[in-house]
């Protein structure tokens, strides 16, 4: 495979020429092999992004769709309606909003604390650490759309196995059943199922992040009698910190746009847990309103911006100079 | 391996074996929460229908109802499902892990003016909802299909492209740092010799970057393989893939839950297979890759 | 999907050919990717009808595009949809202007497929429709903003379903007539029966429907006459939402699980006799009565329970079959639109889907003349169905928030005191800045 490709970037760039535009050799051979990826996410990720943001200005929906250039124009309908509380958007906006903010931040923490006790608990050596490993991994490995479904059908109430285990343990009345699937308890159960799926993804990328840990640190902290707790705070996280950028980031980004948790956890149309993914989805989307879905989603993805480049700023440009991962 | 070489000097062994007790105990309790819903899978999948309404807490099948793992073959074309993700998700890997590592590649070796404009270029793709560009990249499809007569939509390279772009980001910034671990003396060594830049790339670089190159492949195959929202816009008809194939399992005159959990299980065992051998690479490509501070 | 389907008829030999027909999916898949395939015989006429899996529908189609075959010359190829994902790819379609010829239309979907220009009108079609054979109510829904959009194929009033032994055990002879009685007689099955109960429907499906039972059967309506303004908040629809509440908080004549459970989990609750009685079509009473010791003289079909200030009601739905404006062929589309309405083949779909017929001979078939299907076709006098704005579905998510919220609300111990008047004032509220005022 790697011959071929090798010989067909060879010709075109032999059959290309490119104006050499002041740079030097290095930059032009950079930007040869940065082409084909940009090129791809100019049509996939920006262009439509832009589109996006032009449709999110007009009067797109079903009726408009295929000649959505003819759309009528209405600059500020959609993000009127999204500021004001008496519509139905606008109701439901903050609510969400809010929802969205618990999900992504409850997700993360859940996935790094959990991540990072499996990480440690892995990096030692015991019979069955191999198994073990392996193990931890299955939920991320695991047919998504079908794991969502079995953890739904543990949540049901009246039948579900996780009311079934309460009453065994003796904690709730077998006829005081908890709702887990609807009201406060719908959104920490989309967080449990969340960091249940991800939660491998960390441990994998943490525990080779100690791997790497140089032997010689824990012996010099051991020469100065650093306790157990020490060590961990002034050795191992100081080491960790590049991964565990990596991690939070993803996460928060990742849980802002989940869409495939939501929406088969939940019903439909949920009334508690509904993030803003799934109310653009089942509001906007399935009603033809593209417009409306794309200002809510611009507005979604702003803000998913702001709070990653914070984040950037406080942790990523001091610790990672040059290098991610 | 790893682990704490100076604990045995700082405890006594009373002490020891009492944190290390509570360790197999959290663990175990950490493998309970990861194994619970996967038993409760195969265990559904072992049910009968009115078995599943039953009152009380019974983990188990009472009877091995193996009925599911036949009935459900008949039900849908799964094979097919299976096949059609296999297909997508494979290729997707492939395209993704070309294009990518020569973006890292470059994004690793080289300074360039716009070098941190790109870097965030990639990070900010993360952030964009699937629903933001969902319909323009439709209309998109529907214009190339219009315009130059080749099918987009309901096709395999049509799903593949935009899998293929999607995963493409986090390929570079996963890439990016173990090619970071390869010293750069090992191909200027090779352009001394004669090679071109490319050629030390090829020969040199990837056979090395390899271990991380296939635990960057196996995110890009799980992320290509479960996701749901642009497979159920843009690829359905012959090419539909499991993730949506096996929510076929609900019809309109109630869900088979039984057979559902059968086509589950039997379908995470290829993969687990795959990513149970490869275990040890895995981990091993991505200790190298986060070894840089 | 044709894929995928033209191989389903043989699906009970699928596990002995199943190497073969993997091979040939793959192969219809590439061919996809090289472009469409052109027919090049133009002698015989191949059209591509569209239906949802309803009942043994891929039987019916299979014995009926043959039949249809052997009595015109033309052939017809079918394709079934799955209720979760087929109105997406119906609509997919109208996006496009591509796909079959002929498709299943549920009426809810009318104005929003109507919005895509999804069906032509069939007044502009050459090959004439009988219009007159179908009942009336159908047949009106099928005209929507004066086009023709599809002929009503079958329709489904919901009943108050009982199952009557376990009524009898706890000494309640025959199933509610008032909501009065429906709270006593609920009361008094719960204190022969602790963890069962008399009723119950679910929250997570079509709320909306129940919701409009409930107002409807209180004297209230959804809009007013003109379908310009929200009159779910008035006071009758306000007392029918607390009495829907109170069945399953205050009264316990459901249970509170109803809150959460979907139209799949009541169907089995009420298979398992958690619940005796319920409101839906004949495919549950079917899936009911397929059970073992279960005939079909123990089941009870009713009119719903009336409310202080108005008369039994209940919602049906309506499955209509029209031609795509893209077709080639409308005039054999046209014949086989004209074929489905024959009497006798549709009363075999209304059998095998459980529902009405919506062509009145079909109805006088032998097969219909039992209590249950005469029940149902009883019930049909006080069917009623949703109002056809074009904004309905989000008008119809902004009830169900509502709706769902006050429920489930009263589910969890969050409801208090003026909750459902507040709901529902500001559901109308947002509900009449999507119907333009």
């Amino acid at each position: 495979m790697s011959a071929s490709i090798e010989q067909f970037t060879q010709s075109l760039r032999e059959r290309m020429t490119v104006p050499s535009l002041g740079l030097d050799d290095d930059s032009r051979f950079a930007y040869w092999l940065l082409l084909p990826s940009i090129a791809m996410m100019a049509l996939i990720h920006f262009i439509p992004m832009v589109w996006g943001f032009v449709i999110s200005f007009m009067e797109v929906n079903d009726s408009t769709f295929i000649d959505w250039m003819s759309a009528p124009i209405s600059p500020l309908k959609q993000y009127g309606a999204i500021f004001q509380p008496d519509t139905a958007v606008g109701a439901e906006f903050w609510s969400s909003l809010v929802e969205t903010f618990l999900f992504a931040f409850g997700t993360t923490i859940g996935v790094y604390v959990l991540g990072l006790t499996t990480a440690l608990l892995l990096n030692k050596s015991f019979r069955g650490k191999f198994t073990a490993r392996t193990l931890v991994l299955i939920p991320y490995f695991a047919p998504a759309v079908a794991t969502i479904y079995i953890w739904r059908m543990m949540f049901t109430a009246d039948t579900g196995v996780v009311n079934e285990l309460l009453v065994w343990l003796g904690v709730i009345n077998s006829t005081d059943e908890v709702f887990w699937l609807i009201g406060n308890n719908a959104l920490i159960s989309m967080i449990v199922v969340n960091i249940w799926k991800n939660f491998p993804f960390a441990a994998i990328m943490l525990y080779a992040g100690l791997q790497s840990i140089p032997e010689q640190l824990y012996e010099a902290a051991s020469i100065d009698g650093a306790s157990r707790w020490a060590t961990f705070r002034y050795v191992t996280l100081p080491q960790l910190k590049p991964v565990t950028a990596v991690i939070i980031l993803l996460m928060i980004v990742w849980s802002f746009i989940n869409f495939t948790i939501p929406y088969l956890l939940l019903d439909k149309n949920p009334e508690n847990g509904e993030v803003l993914m799934l109310f653009i989805y089942n509001f906007a989307f399935q009603n033809g309103d593209y417009s409306l879905g794309a200002a809510l989603s611009i507005i979604l993805l702003v803000i998913s911006m702001v709070i990653s480049y914070g984040y950037y700023r406080a942790t990523m440009q001091s610790s990672v100079q040059g290098g991610a991962v | 391996m790893g682990g704490f070489p100076s604990e045995f000097e700082l405890s006594t062994d009373a002490r020891d074996h009492l944190i290390d007790a509570f360790q197999k105990f959290v663990l175990g309790l950490i493998l309970t929460f990861t194994l619970f819903p996967i038993f409760m899978m195969i265990a559904t999948s072992l049910k009968s229908e009115s078995e599943l309404y039953r009152d009380g807490l019974h983990l188990l099948p009472s009877t091995l109802n193996v009925q599911n793992y036949v009935d459900m073959w008949a039900r849908f074309d799964l094979v097919g499902f299976f096949l059609n993700s296999l297909i997508i998700a494979g290729t997707t890997t492939v395209i993704c892990l070309t294009v990518g590592s020569l973006a890292a590649y470059a994004f690793s070796r080289y300074e360039f003016p716009g070098k941190g404009l790109f870097g965030l270029t990639i990070l900010s793709t993360q952030m964009i909802p699937g629903v933001l560009i969902l319909i323009p990249i439709f209309i998109l499809y529907i214009t190339v299909q219009r315009e130059f007569g080749v099918p987009m939509i309901n096709t395999y390279h049509g799903i593949i492209f935009i899998y293929s772009t999607f995963t493409v980001p986090f390929a570079i910034w996963m890439l990016r740092g173990y090619f970071d671990t390869i010293p750069a003396a090992l191909e200027d060594a090779a352009r001394i010799d004669g090679c071109t830049r490319l050629q030390a790339l090829y020969r040199i670089v990837l056979p090395l970057a390899m271990p991380g190159i296939a635990a960057t492949g196996m995110f890009v195959f799980i992320i290509a393989f479960n996701e749901v929202l642009f497979a159920s816009a843009f690829a359905n008809d012959g090419v539909t893939p499991f993730a949506i194939g096996i929510q076929k399992f609900q019809t309109s005159t109630g869900t088979h839950w039984t057979e559902m959990m059968a086509a589950a299980t039997v379908s995470s065992v290829p993969l687990l297979l795959i990513f149970g051998l490869f275990q040890k690479q895995i981990v091993s490509g991505l200790t190298a890759g986060s070894v840089k501070q | 999907m044709f894929d995928d389907d033209s191989s389903q008829p043989s699906r009970r030999a699928f596990l002995k050919t199943a190497g073969v027909t993997t091979a040939t999916m793959a192969l219809a898949g590439c061919s996809n990717v090289l472009g469409p395939s052109q027919s090049t015989d133009s002698k015989s006429v191949t059209i591509k009808t569209r239906h949802y899996g309803t009942g043994e529908m891929e039987e019916y189609l299979e014995k009926h595009t043959k039949q249809f075959e052997k009595d015109e010359g033309i052939t017809v190829e079918y394709e079934i949809i799955g209720w979760g994902d087929g109105p997406d790819a119906q609509k997919q379609d109208m996006r496009t202007q591509s796909g079959p010829d002929v498709d299943e239309i549920p009426s809810s979907f009318i104005p929003g497929y109507s919005a895509l220009d999804g069906f032509q009108d069939l007044n502009q079609v050459k090959v004439d429709i009988n219009t007159d054979a179908f009942f009336d109510n159908p047949l009106g829904i099928g005209k929507y903003n004066d086009k023709f959009i599809g002929i009503p194929w079958f329709w489904g009033p919901r009943a108050h379903i009982s199952y009557m032994p376990e009524l009898e055990k706890a000494g309640i002879d025959a199933p509610p007539k008032s909501w009065d009685e429906l709270v006593s007689k609920g009361n008094a099955y719960n204190k022969e029966n602790s963890d069962k109960h008399l009723f119950g429907i679910p929250t997570q499906s079509n709320v909306s429907q129940f919701f409009a039972d409930f107002v409807w059967q209180n004297g209230g309506a959804l809009l007013n006459d003109d379908n310009s303004k929200a009159t779910f908040d008035s006071s009758e629809a306000v007392d029918a939402l607390n009495f829907y509440k109170d069945l399953q908080s205050t009264h316990s004549v459901m249970p509170k699980d109803t809150a959460e459970w979907d139209g799949e989990q009541r169907d089995s609750r009420f298979l398992n006799h958690k619940i005796q009685s319920t409101w839906a079509s004949l495919a549950t009473v079917d899936n009911f009565t397929s059970k073992e010791s279960i005939s079909k003289e123990d089941i009870k079909i009713t009119k719903p329970p009336a409310g202080p200030n108005g008369d039994s009601a209940i919602f049906y739905g309506l499955e209509l079959v029209g031609i795509h404006p893209w077709t080639d062929h409308p005039e054999e589309a046209a014949k086989w639109l004209n074929y489905l309405a024959k009497p006798s083949v549709n009363a075999e779909v209304a059998q095998t889907t459980g529902f009405l017929p919506a062509v009145e001979k079909s109805f006088e078939q032998d097969s219909f003349d039992d209590p249950v299907w005469q029940g149902f076709y009883d019930i049909t006098e006080i069917g009623k169905t949703f109002p056809q704005v074009e904004n309905w579905g989000k008008v119809e998510d902004i009830m169900n928030g509502a709706i769902k919220g006050v429920l489930q609300d009263a589910a969890t111990g969050k409801w208090s005191d003026g909750d459902t008047k507040k709901a529902l004032k500001d559901a109308a509220k947002q509900a009449n800045s999507e119907l333009g005022n």
